[in-house]
């Protein structure tokens, strides 16, 4: 293994690591809000990982749709509800 | 003869609009008809009259121009299902004739159904009837004229029962669609084993199956036909068919709607009974004469049928009082004498065609001037129907009684009036088909002649009756002349009731014309149809035709005249010189009187036994089966349907995430089952 | 190069994680969110296999993907935001307008 593709692995387990707790964060954390932002961070997490593997295009994408649209949507979506912080 | 280069038009090629236009009379009519001119009546008639133009445009084409005879079919819902029409003798000598008659009984009706409230639904009724009977004539196969049949029953049921709020006018509409009912389900029968096997025939290339000239082009191989039920297929076929004809040419036994369908206007008799309806039959045994002439045995039965009405009907018309039903009888006993002589075409071949087809045009002729002239006594008496009510009318109608006696003349076959020519002719070759068909063939020489004697004394027993003596009620003291267009109706069919026989030769040049109808070519769009070989035909069926024509003895020429004269002097005697008092006969007592006042019980046999004896209680057996077993049935599966739901509905919880694990343990399951399958991804 | 397995089990975990949001979670704005965490792993088993086979196709599906996805979201909030000012709440264990 070359040192170019070890430090690959190396940023791909990162950003695994990551996104694992992340998403699980997602379910688990007891304010939306905090929610929604984990969400934004799982979003992020996986246009790095597009990236990594070479389709940065998708990536860019990603963030754009993701991140840009859906979001500002969630979070949007849980202003709009939620009667107070922490409810 | 006219000058063949004055019109230089091709009517031939656009038949079609003899159909198109009183189709759209009938809608104009219908929708815009209620506005304008006298509301109602002007676009029928101009239609039809458009009609008329073509038609008789067709006929110089052909006659005059000696154009080959046209057929044009074009592809319309299924391989080999054709729409088309064809011109040749035939169909021409029909279109004209029921153009023509049609054009003045809608003439005559703008003067008799003045001050009807519902005039231009009538007149679109009317115009639809003849532009079907038009497609009838005209269809090139059985289908298009068997749609163009039901059209015309259709029609026919909703102009007898035109004045539907007389419970006997609704009635009667009834009964004349219930018995063609029986007799196109048979027809229609008779259509699918045609089609069936014209396909299943090895030899046959037939690319339209039911096309009357494919079918006549074929008729070698089809009579090589497998029996059916150990009938000869082409016979079967051939009964089927005249079981149709039997329906709506009003041959014994269905003829039973006719004396009820007088429930109509005057008019409506007048087209169904001289134009647009009862022909019908008559022109589908002409049409498919080939298929006939090929089918052992199928002409004696034809022959038989019709000799049996005419007398039949003849001997009805003697005790009937209504004056229109009297006239409704001699129409079925003239109908069974074309249908008898079509069926001597056995013997005769295709002359038998037109010794039919002239008495067919004659006696629409006769018969609606009979009529109109009976709707004119109506009209002017207020709609009294009984003859015995009548007398004296003559004084005061004089139009109207002579216009009837004409048509009284021309049924009875009065020298030189149109009947005569043509009706003497058909009593005369009957006995030559008597020599050649043993004794069935008399039997029908003699039912002829015997109706002739019959047909003389009901004609002006109902015409003194109605005619000369006293008065014998109130509304016949003052009667009132008809107006201006029924009269001039009434002149121009008198002129042509009297006159056609010597207009055409004492019917010479008619049947000459219509001598060539099968056996010459018939071009098409693509090819041409050869003529037919009537005498090959004919041996398929066992039938020798006569080669040469044979003159019947003396006596049997002058036979007819005497009888018709001796029936004119009986009924002279008896009703108009009051020297024999025929009251002591006409008694509720005398059994035969019993039996003709109530039509032989065939109406009897048909209501009170068929109907409701029979039919009723096997209803009855339906209707235990179809309550608790059928019904059963469908209750079973709809409860099992309500019970299944009941149980498989508290599978629907409304929440999301058991919706969502379902589908996700059924997509593990699937994926599992793949792996499992095929042994791996 | 890093192996396609790797992809595919970070992926197979994700989309686990958000089926068992989906199974578990009331709260439907919660409930979407694990849509879209389901919809990013199939994208990312796309994309893996696009680069993966050298085929751009792959990519063009996960565009897609994307594309349907947004739209999705919009519509899901939407009747989210919906159910919330009729029933003012987005507990959907008690909207089940859907019962027998």
């Amino acid at each position: 293994m070359t040192l170019g593709e070890n430090f690959e692995l190396l940023v791909f387990a990162v950003l695994a690591v990551v996104l694992i707790f992340t998403a699980i964060m997602v379910i688990a954390s007891k304010e939306i809000v905090h929610s929604a932002l984990y969400l934004l961070g799982t979003f992020a997490t996986v246009a790095g990982i597009y990236i990594l593997s070479k389709a940065t295009f998708i990536g860019i994408v990603q963030i754009f749709v993701y991140i840009g649209a859906i979001g500002i949507l969630i979070i949007f979506a849980v202003m709009l509800t939620t009667r107070e912080v922490g409810g | 003869m006219m000058d063949p280069t004055l019109i230089d038009f091709n009517f031939t090629h656009q038949a079609h609009w003899i159909i198109i236009l009183p189709m759209l009379g009938f809608l104009l009519e219908l929708i815009i008809g209620k506005y304008w001119w006298r509301k109602g009546g002007m676009f029928a008639t101009l239609s039809i009259l458009g009609s008329m133009i073509i038609s008789f445009g067709c006929l110089y084409n052909v006659y005059v121009q000696e154009m080959p005879f046209y057929e044009y079919s074009w592809e319309w819902f299924y391989p080999g299902i054709v729409a088309g029409f064809t011109i040749d003798p035939l169909s021409l000598a029909m279109l004209c004739m029921v153009s023509f008659i049609s054009f003045f009984i809608h003439f005559y009706a703008i003067g008799y159904m003045a001050h009807d409230c519902a005039k231009n639904v009538y007149f679109a009724e009317t115009a639809l009837f003849t532009g079907s009977m038009f497609g009838l004539i005209l269809a090139n196969n059985l289908l298009q004229l068997f749609i163009f049949w039901e059209m015309v029953g259709v029609c026919s049921y909703l102009l007898i029962g035109f004045w539907w709020h007389r419970p006997e006018a609704a009635a009667a509409g009834k009964k004349a669609w219930m018995s063609c009912a029986v007799g196109d389900c048979l027809f229609l029968l008779g259509i699918a084993i045609m089609f069936t096997i014209m396909v299943g025939t090895p030899g046959v290339s037939a690319t339209e199956p039911i096309s009357f000239n494919q079918i006549f082009q074929n008729l070698g191989h089809l009579h090589h036909a497998a029996p059916i039920f150990g009938i000869p297929a082409l016979t079967l076929i051939c009964v089927l068919f005249m079981c149709g004809v039997l329906g709506k040419s009003a041959g014994f036994p269905l003829h039973v709607w006719i004396p009820d369908a007088m429930e109509g206007p005057t008019t409506v008799s007048a087209l169904i009974h001289a134009a647009t309806m009862v022909t019908a039959g008559v022109y589908l045994i002409a049409r498919a004469f080939p298929i006939f002439l090929a089918a052992p045995n199928a002409l004696m039965i034809v022959a038989f049928m019709g000799a049996f009405t005419a007398l039949y009907a003849s001997t009805l018309g003697l005790v009937v009082n209504d004056l229109k039903r009297i006239f409704a009888y001699s129409t079925i006993s003239q109908l069974g004498y074309m249908i008898a002589i079509l069926g001597c075409g056995a013997v005769l071949g295709v002359t038998a065609v037109a010794y039919a087809l002239f008495h067919l045009v004659a006696h629409a002729f006769f018969k609606a001037l009979l009529f109109l002239s009976s709707g004119s006594v109506l009209h002017g008496i207020g709609n009294v129907r009984d003859i015995k009510e009548m007398g004296g009318l003559l004084k005061g109608m004089p139009w109207t009684g002579y216009a009837m006696l004409a048509g009284a003349l021309a049924l009875i076959a009065f020298p030189f009036t149109a009947g005569y020519y043509s009706k003497d002719m058909i009593i005369e070759e009957s006995y030559i088909y008597a020599t050649h068909g043993g004794a069935l063939g008399y039997m029908v020489w003699i039912f002829l002649v015997l109706g002739v004697i019959l047909t003389a004394t009901y004609t002006f027993r109902a015409w003194y009756l109605a005619m000369t003596g006293e008065p014998r009620s109130y509304p016949a003291v003052h009667p009132h002349e008809c107006g201006i267009w029924m009269k001039t109706t009434l002149i121009v069919l008198s002129v042509f009731a009297l006159g056609l026989g010597i207009m055409t030769g004492g019917g010479h040049k008619f049947w000459d014309f219509l001598k060539q109808t099968f056996e010459q070519e018939t071009l098409t769009a693509t090819g041409a149809y050869p003529g037919l070989d009537m005498h090959d035909i004919a041996h398929y069926g066992g039938n020798t035709l006569m080669h040469h024509g044979a003159h019947p003895p003396q006596w049997v020429i002058y036979l007819p005249l005497l009888l018709m004269i001796a029936g004119i002097a009986i009924a002279t005697a008896v009703y108009y010189k009051n020297r024999i008092d025929v009251s002591k006969y006409v008694k509720k007592d005398n059994p035969i009187y019993q039996i003709l006042w109530n039509k032989y019980y065939l109406d009897y046999l048909f209501k009170d036994i068929l109907a409701e004896k029979i039919i009723m209680t096997l209803f009855t057996f339906w209707d235990v089966l179809d309550r608790y077993v059928i019904d059963g049935v469908v209750n079973l599966l709809s409860w099992i349907t309500i019970q299944s739901g009941q149980v498989s509905r508290k599978l629907q919880t409304g929440m999301v995430q058991n919706y969502a694990t379902a589908v996700i343990f059924g997509v593990s399951m699937l994926m599992i089952l793949v792996i499992m399958i095929r042994g791996g991804i | 190069m890093i192996p396609l397995e790797y992809y595919l089990l970070l992926a197979g975990i994700l989309f686990a994680i958000g089926a068992y949001g989906i199974m578990t979670l009331s709260n439907g704005i919660k409930l979407l969110m694990c849509v879209e965490l389901m919809l990013n792993a199939a994208n990312m088993n796309l994309v893996a296999f696009s680069t993966h086979i050298n085929d751009a196709s792959g990519q063009v599906f996960a565009l897609f993907s994307i594309a349907l996805a947004a739209a999705e979201a919009a519509v899901g909030f939407a009747i989210i935001l919906m159910v919330y000012r009729l029933r003012a709440e987005i507990d959907i264990d008690n909207v089940k307008l859907l019962r027998w």
